[in-house]
């Protein structure tokens, strides 16, 4: 199940205090979009070191970042 | 309903139904690349205790600062500003931000920093040197050291860019802006040549303008901005300065820098008045700054908010006193410390407690501490500190500028304000350090 978090409005560094939050309590089922108006660059060798993966998008001037437990991707209809 | 790729962290690229969507690549730019904490901070606290011996020379010399911008005083300043405090920041910075921008560490990151750091620290003290004691050895040394300084940093600096794929707009920036650095140590070694009596200039007084427009206008003016388009929309939550003026900011600086070299050989009017196209390009660019952190939609107004604000003021006035008079004291107090320290150091208050706060977290994440509660970055350098030494700082510009409009009752006094402005920076930065080291004690 995708969970989904909006850290567009918020300063440096809550967007990453508020992304790893919910990566402690994200279940290895589910996954996390977050909404941000950037590329999150400083949070990618995070994820690494906790051992999620990621894939990110530009969609209408907004960055969507999807994160996941290494091994579970997301189950989207494309499969 | 199209299908796009997605840059992929460790899964490789996954096809996805998306609408309108860009391609992007994320491999290759990130923090785990840049260097220890201690490159950018030995930096950053060398950079402070420069400012302490500004501040020491103010008290003991303060009253001859005003009697014309080529006394001996005004020269060794304007150099302990210039290589002693920005040179050593904005190399600092670099170190901290090429990695993450490039992707790949500067080579020997250690080594390469150390020797920069400390070329640079005894380059400042030899020129300031030369100059305050009229000595043609030491200017001649410092201008050796400098240049070695920044020759290193530029060789490590193109090395790490060789061969990398970069962003074209912020590399193109920084690299035009550093590109900057070459003109201005060139024209000094030149004018310290001159000095030593070993080459004739004819005009030497259009040789210094052009010497610290390089300096000022085409390396701190390019660099500064550059690393505020980046900075201010990314910690304030802003809009982008329009892309337009991003893109032609630092190489019309650039040109119109070179037609008013060229001045020196030719004495036509037009070449002489480009500076004026750089002003206004400067002036343009930080109202554009000015109004996007205005527009913000946080209210909430902190320290390192009021210091590059007020930079951004002092650069204005500057440009409207050059406007109208020729108070060239008052513009270079303006220019240098109003700018040159004041940006900076609100750049300093904002990224310092980042970094500190970001590799504390990189560090505990690999030791598999998941649920370990750290500091909050205010904990690093706390706000009412901050604010503290914003009100001594704008104080001692305040009174440096009185200094040239009525006579002062008591003429230590800027002197020893501004003294205590750079004792509370260098303080703020070391327990910035100390704070970090004891939380990594207590949390790996």
């Amino acid at each position: 199940m995708e969970r989904k978090l909006d850290v567009r409005e918020l300063e440096p560094p809550v967007p990453l205090e508020r992304i790893l939050d919910m990566l402690d309590t994200l279940s290895k089922e589910d996954w996390l979009c977050v909404r941000h108006n950037r590329e999150p660059f400083p949070l990618y060798s995070l994820l690494k070191q906790m051992d999620f993966s990621w894939d990110s998008r530009w969609s209408n001037g907004e960055c969507f970042i999807r994160i996941w437990h290494t091994g579970h991707p997301p189950v989207t209809d494309s499969g | 309903m199209v299908s796009v790729l997605f840059a992929s962290g460790t899964q490789g690229i996954l096809r996805l139904p998306i609408r309108a969507s860009q391609v992007i690549n994320t491999s290759g730019l990130s923090l785990e690349q840049a260097p220890p904490l201690f490159v950018p901070f030995k930096f950053f606290f060398s950079a402070a205790l420069f400012s302490v011996a500004i501040g020491l020379l103010l008290i003991f010399n303060g009253q001859d600062l005003f009697v014309s911008r080529w006394s001996p005083l005004a020269l060794a300043l304007t150099h302990l500003v210039t290589v002693g405090f920005l040179a050593q920041v904005m190399t600092g910075a670099m170190f901290q931000l090429l990695p993450v921008v490039v992707g790949t560490p500067l080579p020997s990151v250690m080594l390469v920093s150390s020797i920069v750091n400390l070329s640079l620290a005894l380059g400042a003290i030899s020129l300031s040197g030369g100059f305050f004691f009229l000595n043609h050895e030491l200017l001649m040394l410092g201008a050796v050291l400098i240049s070695v300084g920044f020759s290193i940093f530029l060789v490590a600096a193109s090395l790490a860019i060789k061969g990398e794929t970069v962003p074209i707009k912020i590399t193109l920036q920084l690299g035009l802006g550093w590109f900057s650095v070459i003109p201005t140590a060139l024209l000094g070694i030149l004018l310290v040549l001159s000095l030593a009596g070993k080459v004739t200039l004819n005009d030497m007084q259009q040789v210094v303008t052009v010497h610290l427009s390089w300096g000022l206008m085409g390396w701190m003016g390019i660099v500064l901005f550059s690393v505020l388009f980046k900075l201010v929309p990314i910690f304030y939550v802003t809009r982008e300065i329009p892309l337009l003026l991003q893109q032609i900011y630092a190489p019309s600086v650039v040109i119109l820098l070179t037609f008013f070299t060229l001045s020196i050989f030719i004495n036509e009017p037009v070449f002489k008045s480009s500076i004026s196209g750089v002003v206004f390009l400067l002036c343009l660019i930080a109202v554009g700054i000015l109004v996007i952190m205005i527009q913000r939609k946080r209210s909430i107004i902190d320290s390192t908010i009021l210091f590059i604000g007020t930079g951004i003021g002092c650069l204005l006035l500057a440009a409207a006193i050059w406007v109208v008079s020729e108070r060239d004291v008052v513009i270079g107090i303006l220019l240098l410390i109003g700018v040159g320290l004041t940006i900076p150091i609100g750049i300093i208050y904002r990224v310092l407690p980042f970094l500190c706060w970001y590799h504390l977290q990189a560090i505990v994440l690999k030791r598999r501490r998941l649920n370990t509660q750290l500091p909050s970055m205010k904990h690093f350098i706390p706000e009412r500190s901050a604010r503290r030494h914003y009100i001594v700082h704008t104080s001692a510009i305040i009174l440096l500028l009185a200094g040239d409009i009525m006579t002062q009752p008591f003429p230590i006094l800027p002197g020893v304000v501004f003294t205590g402005s750079a004792i509370y920076l260098s303080s703020n930065i070391a327990k910035a350090y100390i704070v970090y080291q004891r939380e990594l004690q207590v949390h790996v």
